[in-house]
């Protein structure tokens, strides 16, 4: 999971081109969102396509995917149980 | 070819000088081809090369030109929508008067309103400027496309 989680940081740090933010700078359970990592709404399209391209795992629903993507925590919970075969 | 000048003027907002699409040359649910030719008069031109500005702008309005027309196929009103975001964008080269760029406007992701988009510009194959960009609000209340 501690794997997984990194990866999580590097792609979001890459996809959303988030310049001076380490890994290290992201903690596992703080919101990705405002007052966290300071991320907005249209990021969160970015979050759902790394979701969806690097894991296999669409999110159709935005109500279900403000849940998901609360933060590294909950996203990976959400990959491991809901990853493809 | 689908729309003229003159046909997209019902599916943006948009009108001369800040009108940066002449055509739009086909659109599938996943892409969108536009072309716009570089004219001594049109905006945003410094020592004769149209600026990468005016290129994002375009891309934005291929993508809203390409997103109404398949929502009008569908038989929903065309809405305004306003670019939310900027990224990965790589300038190569800025085209000249007398150019004709082409460019193909790709829907990456749609959720709700929102649109993820990758535009690439190109005049006579050769790449001029790509870039992601979000759109919001364009959503025509006609659901997803399909």
């Amino acid at each position: 999971m501690d794997a997984l989680k990194e990866e999580l940081k590097k792609h979001i740090i890459e996809e959303l081109n988030l310049q001076d933010v380490t890994p290290d700078d992201i903690i596992d359970d703080a919101p990705l969102f405002g007052e966290g990592l300071g991320l907005d709404s249209i990021d969160a399209l970015e979050l759902i396509v790394i979701m969806e391209n690097y894991y296999g795992i669409p999110i159709t629903d935005a109500s279900v995917g403000k849940e998901i993507l609360y933060s590294i925590d909950t996203m990976a919970a959400y990959i491991v149980n809901n990853k493809p075969a | 070819m689908l729309l003229d000048k003159a046909q997209i003027e019902s599916y943006i907002p948009h009108r001369a000088p800040m009108l940066l699409v002449d055509r739009l040359t086909d659109a599938t649910a996943d892409r969108f081809l536009t072309e716009f030719t570089v004219l001594p008069d049109t905006i945003f031109l410094e020592k004769g090369r149209l600026r990468e500005y005016a290129l994002i702008e375009h891309i934005a309005q291929s993508g809203a030109v390409g997103l109404n027309y398949l929502y009008r196929k569908s038989k929903t009103e065309p809405q305004g929508g306003v670019l939310g975001s900027i990224a990965k964008l790589t300038l190569f080269d800025w085209p000249a008067v007398g150019d004709t760029v082409q460019t193909t406007v790709y829907l990456l992701h749609q959720l709700a309103d929102m649109y993820l988009l990758k535009g690439e510009c190109v005049v006579s194959g050769k790449k001029m400027l790509e870039c992601r960009m979000t759109l919001v609000g364009l959503k025509a209340g006609g659901g997803d496309l399909e």
